[in-house]
């Protein structure tokens, strides 16, 4: 069923090609770079694509398609950690929100609101500019920024889930609150959480290049994605492809993560569809 | 007025587009109705009956197309016409009735605008012409305070008040031909009365012709002139009402109209519909499968349950400035069961008997009054010997599709109160008898809820409620969603449930006929209050409160009395 | 009567929700400095200064740092209500340095919502009514793509290609409207553009959805059984129905609005109050940051607020009656 499900949208199937590559890179990570990333070359400076660099290379000379190569690391790292994150304390939240002792939840989703009335990139900024850069930092503030909207949509569905008769059934059996909890509602409420999953890791690279690009996020010499296009910017005169290269990486490489969160939702629940 | 045939569907056949390819719905069905009649379009759920109407206006959803046939009225085929031929007439000389009615309505928009704009479609008047035309067109279906309701909005009214507005714009261009589909089935018992005697009485001043679609052959019998009855998409049978239940044609109307309780003797096996390998219909009355003999009709033994003064409050506000209001849910109610009977619990919907069962299942806490159980109080029980007390009764709800988590298996499903309470010792072993008990397939254990039927699904609601030996099952409209014929598997799967494990059961239902036919006391229940109470054939041939004398007048009935009537027509 | 007293108790709430909204992000803001990791006078004098120990206490005592944390905060609290935040690392009043560039971002912004609204509303709709035809395959397939390109990205592609390439339109900076009130827009163009099609895609996708599930709904049918024709099925009974939802998503959009003139404003060198929020990150100008959040913390819960009621004046279900 599957493969069927595959071969019949052509769009879907190479989206979860460029998922798996993207997967791919990060995971081999330097190995495949034909050059070291952060090896400067003074005579080599914002030159265009030639045999030796093959996309080019920067303004101190290294070779751009190296550093896009070992880029995507960080990027996928944050970008997996904090959904992980967002995901734990996230479902925890909404379901506390929805379904626990009547002050623990209006506190909960207070709290929640609070935190999704401002916008994402200005708490990160915040956080990330006063605290420091780099991986861990960076997945735990975005991890903990994605907190509230998995709150909403886990508190939503648990919303729904407890006021079908079923968990009714359980309190009248005489279940305890952990077992409603593990056994009725986390298996129904899974199909949001998963859409939510795929949405949150687009966002989260979005979000951390974002950063990156404003210098905020992997600072150099690191490569990232985020933080070379926000390098091209000054250069767009001299070496255009310097911003054509990263750019045409990253915006494929969330396109087919959204490609593919838009098919698992129509898979996973045709009710729910392009929201 | 002279019958005239006035709509002509004939040879339609329509089928679901699914993945797997077409899937039929409906096949060759050829009907016809004359003007002035009404016809009822009897059929259960999944016969098809909705979607044959939806396929005459030509409204299908997009998942469904006509593979064949033709609807002819006023002289077009209302399948193919052109879209502004089918606008001109419908709505003018052909309209329909919903299920739902608040969900027909527009939300954003006032009835009265509402109204007024399905006049201004289709008749040359100015806008307060229609706005007179629409108030008296309120007045004449029953509503009230007809300037109050034209300036309401569809959620501020009540399911009654919504469909009176439906049936408003209904009939107001006078059509020839009014569909309507389920129009009393969200409606109160008492309400669906006044409903089915509009629709009467406007069939007889417009001289509009009634397609009736229903699957309560009460509802048939009370008001439709000829019937055909339908079954899997294939037309079974046609024939006048006092023929089709004095002598039915067709097997399958014989053995639907005998799974009705109300046709059968009160605490008797119901016969089923039984289809054999071959696909012939039959009526049969199954084999009881209990090795204990009935007990005597004399429920034997100590109370069970003693409920005492009961109370219960709710607090509600009109608006965020008013003052919130005490609601009384449950008003000082006293019942007492004995053990091994049957007590049936009827009311119409917002009386409270729900409330009532959640609160002896203390899933809700009473505002004072004592629950009794066994001579033990069990409003005053702490929480863990609460958690153990509740071995001793169980709840079957009413939606067999909401009230099984759907991502366990059978066995998980069954085994829950097993797993809850003893840990989950030799669960394999008692679902098994459970299952054998219920009249399901050992196989079934380990398979997921959406693989069962709506009767399957409530059998295996009630292996779990029995899961523990209980003593009291209380079942809330537990055979309400299901249709008569499984109704009826349910109802005697209940009664040898009863006797093989000595249970009591506390039966709420809004179905008086239901209520009657498994129940050995009777307690009548509005408005919170207890009415009356007493042996159920006193109740039902003796009422002596006014409310259950309404009540059960409402309740449309198949009887010898009324058959007479129509036959001398 | 009604009608009007239930609205102006549903105002209350929400004003007073709002407040307390503001309430606890100031307090955060506040508190921004002494959860910070060193000594607070050492961060606001600078970390590349070393002053010496007569300096230090001298400006503790000035910053009125040696009193009491909960009369700090109170202090604090009562000058921004007044308005008075306070003094950047440089001197100037913070309260010059947000009103300069306030209007800017709101003006940038309110370009981009617009367009992104007009562009993105029609888009969805048409997407929803040509349901499973080409021209929805078209669309929804141009809205995905415009949500997952990084507003950035689609900036810089815009600046190479229509700045440096073809030199239609300026590629950065700003220019007051007194002064050149054609370049002034000519430079509004670009960031303008960049954030609203962004938006605007995101506003498609989920215009398109709600239309759908509109669409299906019960009273649709209704209305076509009434012999309704289907524009005015669609154009006055859908539509006023999908306007409730519209109105939300476009209001949810502020979230990403506000997002996105961080970057925009930071690759278009648009001095807006984004731009003046990451300066101030960057050179741990404490004061300014807590002015700038602040300010923009007020300016997006003000703009939920009028969502938020505008909302309820739509819906009737809200408006009379609390469900």
């Amino acid at each position: 069923m599957k493969t069927t499900f595959l071969f019949r949208r052509p769009l879907v199937a190479s989206s979860l090609l460029v998922v798996t590559v993207v997967l791919a890179i990060a995971l081999a990570g330097p190995i495949l770079a034909p050059h070291d990333p952060l090896a400067i070359n003074q005579n080599a400076v914002n030159q265009a694509s030639s045999t030796q660099y093959l996309l080019g290379t920067d303004e101190f000379g290294r070779d751009i398609l190296s550093r896009l190569l070992v880029g995507i690391r960080p990027t996928i790292l944050v970008a997996v950690i904090s959904t992980i994150i967002a995901a734990i304390g996230g479902t925890a939240c909404g379901i506390a929100g929805a379904y626990s002792r009547p002050v623990l939840a209006f506190f909960v989703m207070r709290g929640v609101d609070i935190m999704l009335s401002f916008p994402a990139i200005l708490l990160a900024l915040l956080a990330v500019g006063f605290w420091r850069s780099g991986v861990v930092s960076l997945s735990v503030v975005i991890g903990i920024i994605f907190i509230p909207q998995f709150a909403r949509v886990a508190q939503s569905a648990t919303l729904q889930v407890i006021r079908q008769e079923f968990v009714e059934a359980e309190h009248a059996m005489g279940a305890r609150y952990l077992r409603v909890v593990l056994r009725a509602i986390l298996p129904n409420i899974l199909s949001p959480l998963v859409v939510q999953a795929t949405l949150t890791i687009a966002a989260a690279i979005l979000l951390e290049s974002g950063l990156s690009f404003l210098g905020l996020g992997i600072v150099p010499p690191e490569p990232s994605w985020g933080q070379m296009i926000g390098t091209a910017r000054g250069y767009l005169s001299q070496n255009p492809m310097y911003v054509v290269w990263p750019s045409v990486c990253l915006a494929l490489t969330v396109l087919a993560i959204n490609v593919l969160g838009d098919a698992l939702r129509d898979h996973l629940d045709p009710r729910l569809r392009e929201n | 007025m002279p019958g005239r045939e006035i709509l002509r569907i004939d040879n339609l056949s329509v089928a679901f587009k699914t993945g797997e390819g077409l899937r039929a719905a409906v096949n060759g069905v050829s009907l016809s109705l004359t003007s002035g009649e009404i016809l009822g379009l009897v059929g259960e759920s999944g016969s098809g009956k909705t979607i044959l109407s939806l396929a005459a206006m030509s409204l299908l959803p997009r998942n469904a197309v006509v593979t064949s046939g033709r609807v002819d009225f006023a002289g077009a085929n209302l399948l193919t016409a052109r879209p502004d031929v089918l606008r001109k007439l419908r709505g003018k000389r052909i309209s329909m009735i919903f299920q739902d009615p608040m969900a027909s309505l527009d939300p954003v928009f006032s009835c009265g605008s509402q109204i007024i704009e399905a006049i201004l479609l289709h008749e040359r008047v100015n806008r307060r012409q229609a706005g007179e035309r629409a108030r008296d067109l309120l007045a004449r279906v029953g509503i009230s305070d007809p300037a109050r309701c034209m300036r309401s909005y569809p959620h501020e009214l009540s399911g009654g008040q919504c469909q009176r507005v439906m049936i408003a714009m209904a009939v107001a261009c006078k059509p020839d031909v009014i569909i309507a589909d389920e129009p009393t089935t969200a409606l109160d018992v008492t309400v669906q009365k006044q409903v089915l005697g509009l629709l009467r009485s406007l069939n007889q001043e417009i001289g509009a012709a009634i397609l009736l679609i229903t699957h309560d052959l009460g509802v048939i019998y009370e008001v439709a002139d000829r019937v055909a009855v339908i079954y899997r998409g294939d037309l079974m049978e046609e024939a006048t009402t006092g023929n089709l239940f004095v002598s039915p044609r067709s097997a399958y109307t014989e053995a639907l109209i005998a799974s009705m309780p109300s046709v059968s003797a009160p605490k008797s096996r119901l016969p089923v519909i039984g289809r054999d390998d071959r696909g012939v219909i039959s009526s049969v009355v199954e084999a009881r499968s209990a090795l204990k003999a009935r007990p005597s009709s004399e429920p034997e033994g100590a109370t069970l349950l003693n409920i005492r003064n009961l109370t219960k409050t709710f607090w509600t506000r009109e608006s965020s400035l008013s003052a919130p209001q005490a609601f009384s849910a449950v008003d000082d109610v006293s019942l007492a069961i004995p053990a091994r009977s049957t007590l049936g619990l009827v009311g119409e919907s917002g009386c409270g008997k729900s409330t009532l069962s959640r609160l002896v299942m203390r899933l809700m806490e009473p505002d004072s009054g004592s629950i009794e159980f066994e001579g033990r109080d069990l409003v005053s029980l702490d929480r863990d010997r609460l958690r153990a007390a509740r071995r001793d009764f169980a709840l079957v709800f009413q939606n067999p599709y909401g009230s099984l988590n759907p991502r366990q298996t059978v066995t998980d499903l069954i085994a829950a109160p097993i797993d809850i309470h003893e840990k989950g010792r030799d669960r394999e072993a008692t679902v098994a008898k459970l299952l054998d008990a219920v009249g399901l397939p050992r196989d079934a254990m380990c398979r997921y809820p959406h693989e069962f039927s709506g009767g399957q699904r409530q059998r295996i609601v009630i292996a779990r409620a029995l899961a523990l030996n209980p003593k009291l099952l209380i079942c809330d409209e537990a055979v309400s969603a299901l249709d008569v014929s499984v109704q009826a598997q349910v109802l005697n799967l209940l009664q040898d449930l009863q006797d093989e494990f000595d249970l009591t059961y506390l039966f709420i239902s809004h179905d008086m006929s239901v209520v009657r036919h498994v129940s050995d006391t009777i307690a009548v229940m509005q408005k919170g209050k207890i009415v009356e109470t007493g042996p159920a054939a006193d109740v039902f041939d003796n009422p002596k409160a006014e409310y259950t004398r309404t009540l059960l007048s409402a309740v449309p009935k198949i009887g010898t009395a009324q058959l007479t009537a129509l036959e001398a027509r | 009567m009604e009608t009007l007293s239930t609205f102006v108790i549903t105002l209350g709430s929400r004003l007073v929700t709002a407040l307390v909204q503001l309430w606890v992000i100031a307090t955060l803001v506040f508190s921004i400095m002494y959860i910070m990791p060193g000594d607070p006078v050492l961060l606001l004098l600078g970390p590349e200064s070393n002053p010496s120990s007569e300096t230090v206490a001298a400006m503790c005592q000035q910053l009125g740092l040696d009193q009491p944390v909960l009369s700090q905060y109170l202090k604090w609290l009562g000058n921004a209500a007044t308005g008075d935040l306070g003094n950047s690392l440089d001197g100037v009043p913070v309260v010059e340095y947000v009103t300069s560039s306030l209007p800017k971002t709101i003006e940038l912004a309110s370009a981009a919502i617009v367009l992104a609204a007009i562009i993105g509303v029609p888009v969805g709709i048409a997407a929803a009514l040509r349901r499973g035809r080409f021209l929805d395959g078209l669309l929804t397939s141009l809205s995905t793509l415009g949500i997952s390109v990084p507003v950035y990205i689609l900036g810089s592609l815009l600046i190479l290609l229509l700045s440096l390439q073809l030199g239609w339109l300026p590629s950065s900076g700003y220019t007051d409207i007194s002064r050149n009130a054609f370049l002034h827009f000519q430079k509004l163009t670009l960031p303008g553009v960049t954030l609203g099609l962004g938006l605007a895609a995101s506003i498609a996708r989920m215009t398109r959805s709600s239309m759908l599930e509109i669409l299906g709904r019960d009273f649709v049918r209704s209305l076509r059984a009434r012999g309704m024709r289907e524009r005015r099925v669609i154009w006055l009974h859908v539509l006023r129905n999908a306007a409730i939802p519209i109105v939300t998503i476009i209001g949810l959009q502020l979230g990403n609005l506000m997002g996105g003139t961080v970057l925009v404003e930071a690759l278009f060198n648009w001095p807006g109050l984004s731009t003046l929020l990451v300066t101030a990150v960057s050179n741990r100008n404490y004061p300014l940051v807590q002015g700038s959040i602040l300010t923009i913390a007020a300016l997006f819960i003000l703009i939920n607020l009028c969502v938020d009621i505008l909302y309820s004046l739509l819906d009737p279900r809200i408006r009379r009656k609390r469900a």
